[in-house]
């Protein structure tokens, strides 16, 4: 099933933030985590991505190095820093509260 | 190589280019063209992993890429420290102030004896000049302004109904252009108005998604066009395939003020002022021209004329 940009508006930062604090990243890679975890019914355009990730950047929640992979090519790798983690945490809970909210309302419950 | 292949190398750095072009920053633009450039690489590379052609594995890592117009203008908002606005402006005024200081004193030490007048007369025409009339294009923004809400407020009168004005239409000039210009109260209705004033009806006005994307002027001798900025000339962003656009996307997005969100009640409308003949709404492929009376992210477009019509009808 294909998810509306209307329902995916917003999401997109905790998605990426959430998948870089569990191990420092390259961009490519975030795609295809993001892609394999959700079967392919998360895709990020990575002209979405990039402009999150260098925002988050310039936000101080994530900071970024360059290391060389198995391929030997050089690669920015983003980590997640404490500010990143405090952000992440605090709309985890606000997600989730949403989230609970919504499919209240959806079943009908008062 | 064969002039006519395909050099996927050269395409990707024509692509990156194009896409990272809004970035002031030269080490920024470096930095952000080569991670672009790695992540095209990794997908061709695995896409040839699956039997792909590199020419084909770099035309459909493209079209994954998104809309590449708009991801510089992402790009270049995400990685640009400055409003280019607020950094160009103030040179220019420094710029300004600075020569105004030196033409001063050049002047006087010229003709202050001959005649004090003398320079009050070159002095004041030239500071005019140089200042490029801003107060003056404020003043009239407001005159309008003030005039189109007497207007509203004289036909209301004649139907003994009541305009509310919520905004200040003095220090909504100044603020920037993300909320409405105009809020009014009318019989329990609340009017979001937004103005767009475009002085030339051979103006093109380009809406995309939620956006006013860009303002192209047509010019007058065949195909060739010029591109402007919406706002101001100087800090445009060139697109590679649709024009300019400007670097302050947010601020031409359609939004209400804080303040109104719990309002139901709310009637939006968009005014401009006169309607360019070329004003389309582009979603995807698909082009919309718009017209008067049409609705624009909830938001009824109209001219004055056509707004103060509805209202008179109306009532």
């Amino acid at each position: 099933m294909k998810i509306s940009k209307e329902l995916l508006k917003g999401t997109t930062g905790l998605v990426v933030l959430s998948v870089i604090s569990e191990g420092d990243m390259y961009g490519y890679q975030i795609t295809q985590t993001v892609k394999a975890r959700s079967d392919s019914a998360l895709v990020l355009n990575e002209g979405t991505l990039y402009p999150i990730l260098h925002s988050f950047e310039k936000n101080g929640y994530l900071t970024s190095y360059k290391d060389g992979a198995e391929g030997g090519r050089e690669r920015k790798y983003y980590k997640i820093t404490a500010a990143g983690k405090l952000f992440l945490q605090t709309h985890l809970e606000e997600w989730s509260y949403f989230t609970s909210v919504v499919n209240k309302v959806l079943a009908g419950e008062n | 190589m064969d002039g006519n292949e395909f050099d996927v190398s050269r395409e990707i750095d024509y692509f990156v280019r194009n896409v990272c072009g809004g970035i002031r920053s030269k080490q920024k633009r470096e930095a952000a063209s080569d991670e672009i450039r790695e992540h095209f690489e990794d997908a061709i590379y695995s896409k040839t992993l699956r039997g792909m052609s590199r020419e084909k594995a770099f035309r459909e890592a493209c079209v994954e890429f998104g809309d590449p117009s708009k991801v510089k203008v992402m790009l270049a908002l995400s990685n640009n420290t400055f409003s280019p606005e607020f950094f160009n402006e103030c040179i220019l005024f420094l710029a300004r102030a600075f020569f105004a200081y030196i033409v001063y004193y050049w002047v006087r030490g010229l003709v202050f004896l001959a005649s004090a007048d003398f320079v009050w007369y070159c002095y004041i025409p030239g500071i005019l000049v140089l200042f490029g009339f801003q107060p003056f294009r404020y003043f009239y923004l407001l005159c309008s302004r003030l005039k189109f809400i007497a207007k509203l407020k004289k036909l209301a009168k004649e139907q003994s109904s009541k305009i509310e004005l919520l905004s200040d239409p003095f220090l909504s000039l100044f603020k920037s252009s993300d909320i409405c210009d105009i809020v009014m109260k009318a019989n329990g209705e609340c009017i979001c108005i937004k103005l767009l004033a475009f002085p030339k009806r051979t103006q093109s006005l380009r809406f995309l998604d939620e956006t006013l994307y860009s303002v192209t002027t047509l010019h007058s001798a065949g195909t060739r066009f010029v591109n402007r900025n919406p706002h101001m000339m100087m800090n445009r962003v060139a697109t590679p395939n649709l024009g300019f656009a400007t670097s302050k996307l947010r601020a031409y997005s359609f939004c209400l003020p804080l303040e109104l969100e719990e309002e139901s009640n709310i009637r939006k409308i968009m005014i401009v002022d006169r309607l360019p003949s070329e004003t389309t709404y582009v979603k995807g492929n698909a082009i919309e021209y718009v017209d008067l009376g049409a609705t624009l992210f909830g938001f009824s477009v109209h001219s004055v004329k056509s707004f103060l019509k509805t209202i008179k009808g109306e009532n």
